[in-house]
Parts: C-alpha cells; structure tokens; sequence
C-alpha cells in the first residue's frame, strides 16, 4: 500500500514561530530570554505528557502476545482468532454471540452456547477438534458446529462477518448441568430473544422475549425448566450465566 | 552483537521463545503509540493486536536497514493508519492552527493530553506522536509516514503548536513572534 495515500493533504508550511517552538522542543534554542525559555518548558510539559507509558492490561497484552505467536505457526490460527475474539469491545462481541446464540436455539433449544472456541479458554483438545459443519436439527450437546457469517451485516457488522468467514467461528454446545428443555419451548426459528441486548429488530425491549432485563452485554442462550420452574439462562461475554425466574425475573436459588 | 540483538535473530529464524520476549520488550511501545494515535481504548487494542501479528509476521522480512524500534512503530502507525481507515472514524477536525483569542493559561489543562491530541488531525498527530513519545528523529519519522522531512518538521511543529493552544497556552505565538531560530 501506498502510504502517500494516508496523507493527501500536505499542510501549509509551518511559520517561523511555530517552527521555533518545535525546535525549542527538541533542545535545538540557546535563548536566554524568560519568555523564551517559559515557552520551552510548556512544549516540553507536552511532550512528557504525551510521552507517559499506557498501562497494559495484563491479560490483554497475554492475549495479544498469544494472537501473534500463534500468527506464526498457522496450525494454530484458530488460537490467534479466538485471542482476539476475546478482546473484541463488548458491543461487537455480542453481535457475535448473538449470531452463535441463534444457531444454538435452533439448533438445540434448551442447551447453552457453552463458548466461543478460542486459544485463550479453550484446552489444547479443544483447538485440534476439526470446524464441526453447519448446525443442524441432529446435533446435540457437545456437536461442534460452524457459525456462518451474517451475509446482511452492515457497517462494523460487516468487519464481523468477514472475521467470521475467515476464522469460521465455532461454537460448542453443551447441556447446562441441572437444566432441561422447558415443556413450552420447542426448538424455533430466531426470535427477538436470540438477540442482543438492544440490538436493532429485537421486538422485546428486554430482549428477552419476557420482560426480563439482560444486562448490558448479556445474551439470552435458552429458556428451561428447573426444579418445575421456567427459568432464563442469560450468558455474558465473559461467559457468566444468570438464571432468572422467568415469573419474577429474579435470579434462581 | 549484544543480547537484544541475538534474541532478535533468534526470533527471525522462528525460536518461539525469542520471540515472544521481543514481543514482550516492544509490546508496551506499541500499546502506548496505538492509544495517542487511535484516541480510544478499543481501537487501540485492536491496531496493538494487528501490530503484533504483523511483526510476528514480517519479522523474516525485516532488513535492517533501520533501527528495529524503528521498523516496529512504522508497522504499529500502519496499523493504526488502518484501523482509523477501517472503521471510517476520522478524527474530530481541529481548529484552524492559527493564533487564537488569549485566555488564561491552565496548568491543569495540560493534563488533558489525551484529549487535546484527538483534535489533532491525525497527520499532525501521528508527527507529535513520533516525535514525543517514541522519541524518532525527523528522518525516522519521514521514513514512517513516508512524506518528507520537511514535511515531518513542518506537521511536528503545527501539532505543537496547535496542541499548546488547545492547552491554553495561547499566548505562545505572540511571545515568540519575530523570533529567530
């Protein structure tokens, strides 16, 4: 890429004063004068200012080192992707989730989106499974099936359909423990409540199909039947479950 | 050849190791110039991810013809470049880089760093930046960006000088007007 193409527009030649207080910047001045030297110290305040570390997050920089490595030895770029599917910005990675909850509710109904399969919470046997095929109505808790990216996506949705065509974004289904299949929901086409929280075209403002609030960047991954009661199972991007009392929308004992 | 440089060549010839402890030693650099150049957190954090995939992959390529550190923030501006292109997130317009109405300098305004850089367009940005926090020579800066170094001196100026502006340093112009090098 041509990089002359980042910069279009050549700015107006700098004037003689502000070519001076850059060179004051850059200790080039032998002025003794006050005003002067007041001058330097203030373009020098800048600069230190600027020139303060960001703090690194530590289990972001582990991510990113992880993403690179792995960018080297290609067998494992499936661990580079889900290094930075981990850190995506949270609104993103719920569309992404949101895509992988649809496919888990119809697919399979009452089971969960266990998580997203990536280097950073995956184990090494879970990296060497294969990209599962397209969902269908026969898979069943522990399928590995392959999230197809959402041909309709647009602005930043489009980066994730991209990403998703590109790392084939997988998604494990497993059975939450203690929990089943509510009488009344049927696996079933996706629904308001497969989608994010206030993500555009969900009808229910709660997206949940009942009222219930999720929180921000809470997903709704099924609704079952636990001890006789319906119940909610919400997941974050961070891969904590809520289970909600759908009749009180009180988190269940 | 001292350490620095046997653990470099280690990670060009694909020792996993050296590499990961060249990208621990540059990922702090990096993270830094992604966050001025980027203006936020996340954008910053996915043009520090690309960074270091790109170094990853490019290191083979590298040839020394210029400082390793050198090499490293072009890939990180790149990076940044296009991140800001991708996401069609154009930096707030600055003001005009012209004299403005005194006001009353603020000491604590210049805390305000972060802010002040993101009105900065981002060519006056990424010069400031360079120059300030990576600490680049003008020469360094024009083989970066690619421009001249007339160009560099000219853009690391302005963005100073816009920069001690937004600041409330307004009366700098004035102070220093007339004034030879």
């Amino acid at each position: 890429m041509n990089r002359h193409e980042t910069f279009p527009d050549e700015p107006p030649r700098a004037t003689t004063t502000e070519l001076v207080a850059s060179e004051l910047v850059d200790g080039r001045t032998t002025s003794s004068d006050p005003s002067v030297l007041e001058l330097a110290d203030r373009f020098r305040s800048i600069g230190a200012a600027i020139a303060t570390p960001t703090e690194a997050d530590p289990a972001q920089t582990e991510l990113h080192i992880a993403a690179a490595l792995s960018s080297n030895t290609g067998a494992s770029a499936e661990a580079a992707t889900g290094a930075k599917l981990a850190r995506l910005p949270v609104r993103r990675s719920s569309r992404l989730l949101a895509a992988a909850a649809v496919v888990a509710v119809v697919t399979v109904g009452g089971l969960a989106v266990e998580r997203l399969a990536n280097g950073s919470n995956t184990s090494p046997s879970d990296s060497a499974v294969a990209l599962g095929a397209p969902p269908t109505a026969a898979n069943r808790a522990g399928d590995v099936v392959t999230a197809a990216p959402d041909s309709t996506a647009r602005g930043d949705e489009r980066d994730l359909g991209s990403f998703a065509d590109v790392a084939s974004l997988r998604i494990r289904l497993l059975a939450l423990p203690e929990v089943t299949p509510a009488a009344d929901d049927a696996p079933r086409a996706a629904g308001p409540e497969s989608k994010a929280v206030g993500e555009a075209g969900a009808s229910d403002p709660s997206g949940t199909g009942t009222g219930c609030p999720p929180a921000q960047g809470e997903l709704l991954v099924a609704r079952a039947s636990v001890a006789g009661r319906d119940v909610l199972v919400l997941r974050s991007i961070v891969g904590v479950d809520r289970i909600l009392d759908r009749a009180t929308c009180e988190p269940a004992a | 050849m001292n350490s620095s440089d046997l653990t470099l060549a280690s990670a060009r010839l694909g020792d996993r190791d050296a590499l990961d402890a060249v990208l621990r030693r540059q990922y702090p650099q990096v993270l830094s110039l992604c966050t001025r150049l980027c203006g936020n957190p996340a954008d910053a954090a996915d043009a520090t991810q690309e960074a270091m995939i790109a170094i990853v992959r490019g290191l083979p390529g590298f040839d020394g013809r210029s400082a390793f550190s050198t090499w490293v923030y072009r890939v990180a501006t790149n990076a940044c470049l296009d991140e800001i292109r991708r996401r069609g997130r154009r930096p707030i317009p600055a003001e005009r880089i012209e004299a403005t109405p005194t006001a009353t300098a603020d000491l604590d305004s210049r805390m305000d760093i972060e802010s002040a850089l993101r009105t900065l367009p981002i060519e006056f940005r990424a010069a400031v930046v360079l120059r300030d926090l990576c600490g680049l020579d003008y020469d360094e800066i024009a083989g970066v960006l690619a421009i001249a170094p007339g160009t560099v001196r000219s853009r690391i100026a302005r963005g100073r000088a816009a920069l001690a502006r937004r600041m409330g340093n307004q009366n700098d112009s004035a102070d220093v007007e007339g004034m030879t090098p």
